[in-house]
């Protein structure tokens, strides 16, 4: 597990050395994630996500991460992964910096394949406190909207994505 | 929900340092064992795999483990080392007259648990061990076996099961002793999943043309095959009878029971999922009916509720022959499952299974209950009982009790592995108790690699 994901799980509450027992802690709001993932396997069957739901995106160090999961028909559930690299304000081409990862097989090993396709970041921004221990936290701002297809053998990944979370660090008491 | 709102469920002050990471060691030195019957039981070989397991720290953060395999393993009698074999994660398979100690080339994986089996990984070499003199020979195997099926002495090498994004190769081999392979059955496919019983092994898989096919191989690579149109089967939900003739698969709309030399199925019967099992002659099946979790009996005149109901998330059953032994809420039972009928019932020590132990042996089972100590995560082993239909008939407890696990490598002796104690410096045991007279034969540390030497990755001793 990264260290990223770590730190969101453990909010970080920096005390006050004064003793006023206030704490700076993270606020996410805005609608966050939306849209549709779309998986076509080799056989032809079909695997949907709603993006909505069990779905989340974050940034770390410029790249943005879409994780999410996919149900198939017997109720069995696989999650995959979407990076974009090099990430800042602007439409960009995907090609060349994106990438789906997730398990092609039962007990295999995550396969990534290339992603194509388009992003336009309308705004990005990590505010992030990391004390010595290791624990910290991360105020996320992102606004984008991103297409991106991916083919890996027989299968195709189709991903329309919308994304606006405006994050803050507020005072509050401990 | 998103990430950053669960981010509020947990708060953590970093004006504490509470050194909980401190004194534990970040290396930790871990043997990883396995047994080789002698024929007659009163030997038995084991080989030890030295693993270091490192502790990736950042700060307070625990980040995750990685295991190292340090050294070749090596072969030991009465704690005695007397060979020494490959480097790799290995396994065992016990056959007629020979074991097979199977090792892959993999030295190193990461996980995210204190410790952690290593990942599928092809088998590259394998020790052949004569259960009569425990004389080994060492062959290369190629090409390497995906997944070993032994059925009496007779090695099979089969396609891994599960889901399967795109088509692929679907194979059984037999595998010679000198490490080469016969193709016995090639096909592609995508879902597939396998089974090695008493009669042999059976294959299942979905073709791409959407059918499914079924493929069984008996030890004297006699193969029978089928093809089922239509049939679409979620290979997690999969069970064979003893005889290897007969397969349950699981659809969508509940459990499917298929002849495999007549090619056809025999009933479907809705609702029905895992755990299954099939009688010997393959004209019934016992699982769990989907709706309420009530174990059902199933033949091709139709369903008879059992009255008992399985847990939520329940082991797999253990079968020999027409008995199968399931867990229940709060119980393990045995069924007849040719006539539908439940015998032998042991109640949970607590209001849940958790932990406890099932093996199959001879025409019997093998049951043990833990209480589970939460103060100390450990379980303690209280009760232990051979078990057939009509009875269960209490075995002796050994006096190493923490931490217990079941091996029966043999056709005789149960070995039962556990710890003196709770503390960090308790040492594990095995106790060896013959099954037929109940009596405990001896109680023994259990071999182990040095410490110091794993940890300076030297090897095992």
């Amino acid at each position: 597990m990264s260290l990223k994901l770590i730190s969101i799980v453990a909010l970080l509450a920096a005390c006050d050395l004064e003793g006023t027992d206030t704490c700076e802690t993270t606020h996410q709001e805005g609608p966050g994630l939306s849209g549709m993932a779309t998986y076509t396997l080799g056989d032809g069957s079909r695997q949907t996500s709603d993006l909505g739901t069990r779905s989340w995106a974050e940034v770390t160090a410029g790249t943005i991460s879409i994780s999410s999961k996919f149900t198939d028909s017997f109720g069995h559930d696989r999650s995959f992964e979407l990076r974009v690299t090099g990430m800042t304000e602007g439409t960009f081409d995907l090609d060349g910096r994106a990438e789906v990862c997730m398990r092609r097989m039962t007990n295999g090993p995550d396969v990534c394949s290339p992603a194509t396709g388009t992003i336009e970041v309308r705004s990005l921004d990590e505010d992030c406190y990391w004390h010595e221990s290791g624990v910290g936290s991360c105020a996320e701002t992102m606004d984008f909207t991103m297409h991106a297809t991916s083919v890996w053998e027989t299968t195709q990944f189709v991903l329309d994505a919308e994304e606006l979370t405006v994050g803050s660090w507020i005072t509050e008491e401990c | 929900m998103r990430l950053p709102l669960l981010a509020s469920v947990l708060l953590v002050t970093a004006c504490v340092d509470d050194g909980w990471h401190e004194g534990d060691p970040v290396d930790r030195a871990v043997t990883a064992w396995r047994m080789m019957p002698a024929l007659d039981d009163t030997r038995v070989a084991i080989s030890l795999e030295p693993r270091k397991i490192h502790r990736d720290e950042h700060g307070v953060i625990t980040s995750g483990f990685a295991t190292s395999v340090v050294g070749p393993s090596i072969a030991v009698e009465d704690d005695a080392a007397f060979a020494s074999l490959g480097t790799g994660a290995g396994e065992v398979r016990v056959g007629a007259t020979r074991n097979w100690l199977l090792q892959t080339d993999l030295t190193y994986w990461e996980h995210q648990t204190p410790s952690s089996s290593p990942p599928r990984t092809p088998f590259v070499l394998a020790t052949l061990v004569d259960r009569a003199t425990l004389a080994m020979t060492t062959v290369p195997l190629s090409p390497p076996i995906e997944i070993p099926a032994l059925v009496g002495d007779t090695m099979f090498d089969v396609s891994p099961g599960g889901f399967s994004d795109i088509e692929r190769d679907i194979v059984i081999r037999r595998r010679e002793i000198d490490g080469s392979a016969t193709t016995l059955h090639s096909g592609r496919g995508f879902a597939s999943a396998s089974c090695t019983r008493v009669g042999g092994v059976i294959v299942v898989y979905q073709q791409p043309s959407g059918d499914l096919h079924v493929v069984s191989v008996t030890d004297d690579s006699t193969v029978t095959q089928a093809t089922l149109p239509g049939l679409h089967f979620d290979p997690l939900g999969f069970a064979c009878n003893d005889a290897a003739t007969h397969v349950a698969v699981m659809e969508a709309t509940g459990a499917t029971l298929i002849d495999v030399a007549a090619g056809m199925k025999l009933f479907h019967a809705p609702d029905l999922q895992p755990p299954m099992v099939i009688s010997m002659a393959g004209t019934s099946m016992v699982a769990a009916r989907g709706a309420d979790r009530h174990l059902v009996y199933a033949d091709a005149q139709g369903t008879k509720d059992l009255g008992i109901v399985s847990p939520k998330s329940p082991e797999p059953a253990v079968f020999t022959g027409d008995l199968a032994m399931f867990e229940l809420e709060t119980a393990v039972a045995v069924v007849d499952v040719a006539r539908g009928v439940v015998g032998t019932t042991i109640p949970a020590i607590r209001d849940y299974m958790y932990p406890f132990e099932m093996k199959r042996w001879r025409d019997k089972f093998v049951v043990q209950l833990s209480t589970f100590d939460g103060a100390t995560y450990t379980d303690m082993i209280e009760q232990m009982y051979v078990v057939d239909f009509t009875a269960a008939t209490p075995l002796p407890l050994p006096e190493s009790r923490y931490s217990p696990s079941l091996q029966l490598p043999g056709t005789s002796t149960l070995y039962v592995k556990g710890y003196d104690g709770t503390e960090d410096t308790a040492l594990p045991h095995l106790t060896a108790i013959d099954l037929a007279s109940g009596s405990v034969l001896s109680d023994e540390l259990l071999p182990l690699c040095t410490d110091e030497v794993v940890l300076e990755e030297r090897g095992c001793r």
